[in-house]
């Protein structure tokens, strides 16, 4: 497992001058050249960059923005299931979320546990610190690294977009939650 | 047509070549869509029987939470 305790993290902010960053990923590397900015600009999603200080370079970073996961409302046979489990006033038919919009390793630091740390990290923050209700991290994994995800505890939404060249991903932390209430 | 041309020579060139290149956007971040159907099912029964969280997971997360904490130099 990477020591990335020599590394700064912060979010990306409009007037920060872009480090250098290469990963395996062209797109991934684009995002964060030539988006990363324009969506927080647009309230869409905010960047996280971890920063490695020796090299003057950003070893990963990762986006989030809000997020919901909805059924279908015609559907009441699904709701009727889901609802007896939840008291009547907190009845609703989606889920607040989290999404990580995009999340990359550099090339360098790639393969050594950086990645599950950052995942680890937003279930932890999002299952107990969080100041809004969030019941699920979502993702729109690039298809290559889906086995990744489902390594760290992801499932698939759906089989509509096994062709797709990103799949959308999620995980409850609804039991993440409960482990924290015992500690 | 003349996108994908260029993707693709982009993608053959390391990240120092790409510095200097005609600026592409990336891909856009997919919206999570609504769940219809048997996606919705599979859905509903997994919100009811969430996945056991283990002992050691929980750990591993207290663990790289403590690590990329100390490291923010902001309140997250």
């Amino acid at each position: 497992m990477i020591d990335i305790s020599r590394f700064d993290l912060r979010p990306l902010t409009a007037d920060m001058p872009l480090l250098p960053f290469c990963c395996a990923d062209k797109d991934l590397n684009e995002f964060l050249a030539q988006d990363a900015k324009n969506y927080l600009e647009e309230m869409m999603a905010v960047t996280y960059v971890f920063i490695d200080p020796d090299k003057q370079q950003i070893a990963a970073y990762f986006s989030l923005l809000n997020d919901k996961v909805a059924y279908d409302p015609q559907s009441k046979g699904i709701w009727n299931r889901i609802n007896r489990h939840i008291h009547n006033n907190k009845r609703r038919r989606s889920y607040p979320s989290v999404k990580v919009g995009r999340l990359a390793v550099g090339e360098e630091y790639a393969n050594s546990g950086f990645g599950s740390i950052i995942l680890d990290f937003i279930k932890r923050e999002y299952a107990k610190g969080n100041r809004a209700g969030c019941r699920f991290i979502t993702v729109d994994a690039y298809r290559d690294v889906t086995k990744f995800y489902e390594k760290n505890g992801f499932e698939y939404f759906t089989t509509l977009d096994i062709l797709d060249s990103t799949r959308l991903m999620y995980f409850d932390l609804k039991n993440v939650k409960e482990q924290l209430k015992d500690r | 047509m003349h996108i994908s041309k260029k993707s693709s020579n982009f993608a053959a060139k390391s990240c120092k070549d790409n510095k200097n290149e005609h600026k592409i956007m990336a891909r856009p971040i997919k919206e999570t869509p609504t769940l219809y159907g048997e996606d919705a099912r599979r859905f509903a029964y997994a919100v009811e029987h969430p996945r056991k969280v283990t002992a050691a997971e929980m750990q591993r997360m207290e663990e790289s939470y403590q690590m990329v904490k100390s490291i923010a130099n902001f309140a997250f």
